[in-house]
């Protein structure tokens, strides 16, 4: 069994879903001081909301897992493949940041079109992909043939976000993601179906991502030092929200150093 | 269609909607045309075809330096990386893309200039004409490079007046070693302009290409390793 079991596999046999195998695997990363060395595996299916003090580690973090960035040193594993490129797990995983960085002079559909055609997807399969993402994204068939800086940052965030799931990827990782848009719709596009997604979320505003995240990591000073389903905070009556994530590290700090 | 040649045609049209592509092709046509259409010798219109040309492949490299600075800087060069394309097929689709319309530059203005020179009785070799015109084209191409490797360092207007500033000190350093001349990718603008005093054989045209060509491959290496490097 891999990431890229069917969702009708997982959803139908929970035997398989108890082996969760690693979506994501970094071993020894780091960068500079914002990440120091450390390790962790994120399992098929998780949807992990990463919030860093300094704020600025968990969108390191993301880009470097994109290949934005590049680490000082370590080892990256996606969909259990570690070659970046399309055969690799580049065709697996997508990543969606706070500038999608589409050129505003494209059309929705050419933007996706030129997606698709990164990723080598058949031309007859891409035009079902195509219009299936666009509807997910809600752009509506009026712009779709429009310049997309004519529809302004919503336009052109909805647009990123339809040209990261074309290719229907097993790992999407989002970057402060469609901060243009409506929280409430913001979360509807971003909640996809299906069990064998895993989504990595960076964000500073960790309130904003509830009803989206089922863990919570924290990073401190480059390393983790939390890693709790969000089900931890509310079982205490914290909110998620930086302080209560923080709350939460701490007293699970103190019950660690009681135990020892 | 390979990534490489999808990314050199959304260059190719990144260019064209930024007007760069115009500026590019202006600088070489519009400027060899208004060289030739100025009455004089075949000697003097030789000459100032090659100062045209070599003025051309400044801006080419710094439209190059700015349109790469630029596509990182806004996260453009981003998008496609995470659409798994490496950042060595990236940079070969703008190499790609920037040459080939330098190339048609080039071709333009060798037209334009051959149409000049050779309307008037001229004792020069057509063949080594060619050769020197297709020095030129390796000439400017290595110019591009140069740009690349540059707009992968710096932000774009700092990126655009260094890759300028750099390519205009080649072409002086050249002209001032005219002995070795065939041996320095801007040397091929200076044999350019001698073509009529007889002093450029077909030998050295063909050197100053291969010059040309080589130096381009060692920019795009260092480009490649810039790039590589580069924070997108």
């Amino acid at each position: 069994m891999t990431s890229s079991t069917p969702d009708a596999l997982w959803g139908a046999a929970p035997a398989l879903r108890v082996l969760r195998p690693s979506a994501i695997t970094v071993s020894n990363l780091s960068r500079g001081g914002v990440l120091d060395r450390f390790s962790l595996r994120i399992p098929v299916g998780t949807r992990l909301l990463v919030v860093s003090e300094p704020a600025s580690g968990a969108s390191t973090l993301l880009r470097i897992l994109a290949g934005l960035s590049r680490p000082d040193g370590g080892r990256i594993e996606i969909a259990g493949l570690s070659d970046p490129s399309r055969s690799g797990w580049g065709g697996r995983a997508a990543y969606l940041g706070p500038e999608p960085g589409i050129h505003r002079w494209m059309t929705p559909r050419e933007a996706l079109t030129l997606a698709a055609g990164l990723l080598n997807v058949a031309a007859e399969d891409a035009a079902r992909r195509i219009d299936r993402a666009m509807a997910w994204a809600r752009i509506p068939a009026a712009a779709a043939d429009r310049p997309v800086g004519r529809g302004g940052s919503p336009l052109i965030q909805r647009t990123g976000l339809a040209a990261a799931l074309v290719t229907d990827p097993e790992v999407l990782l989002l970057d402060e993601p469609l901060r243009a848009i409506e929280t409430g719709e913001r979360t509807r596009l971003l909640s996809l179906p299906g069990q064998r997604h895993t989504i990595v979320v960076a964000s500073r505003y960790p309130a904003s991502e509830a009803g989206l995240v089922t863990h919570v990591a924290l990073l401190r000073d480059g390393r983790p030092v939390l890693l709790a389903p969000v089900a931890a905070l509310t079982d205490v009556g914290l909110p998620l929200s930086m302080r209560g994530i923080d709350a939460l590290a701490a007293e699970r700090s103190a019950r660690a150093a009681e135990a020892s | 269609m390979s990534q490489a040649g999808l990314v050199a045609r959304l260059a190719v049209r990144e260019l064209w909607m930024t007007f760069r592509l115009l500026a590019v092709l202006v600088a070489f046509i519009g400027g060899s045309a208004i060289v030739v259409l100025v009455p004089a010798a075949p000697a003097v219109t030789l000459d100032r075809l090659a100062l045209a040309l070599g003025l051309a492949s400044v801006i080419a490299s710094g439209v190059a330096a700015w349109s790469l600075a630029a596509e990182r800087t806004a996260g453009r060069s981003g998008w496609l990386i995470t659409r798994s394309v490496s950042r060595r097929t990236y940079l070969a689709g703008w190499f790609a893309g920037l040459a080939l319309v330098a190339a048609a530059g080039v071709t333009g203005a060798g037209l334009l200039g051959f149409l000049a020179v050779y309307s008037l009785p001229v004792g020069i070799d057509r063949v080594t004409f060619g050769a020197t015109i297709l020095a030129v084209a390796a000439a400017a191409a290595a110019a591009v490079a140069v740009g690349l490797a540059i707009g992968a360092l710096l932000r774009p207007i700092p990126a655009a007046i260094v890759a300028m500033l750099a390519c205009a000190a080649a072409g002086l350093a050249a002209s001032s070693v005219p002995e070795s001349a065939s041996l320095i990718p801007g040397g091929a603008f200076g044999m350019l302009g001698d073509l009529s005093g007889s002093t450029t054989g077909l030998a050295d045209a063909i050197r100053a290409g291969g010059a040309g060509l080589l130096s381009t491959a060692g920019l795009l290496v260092l480009a490649g390793w810039a790039m590589e490097r580069a924070e997108l």
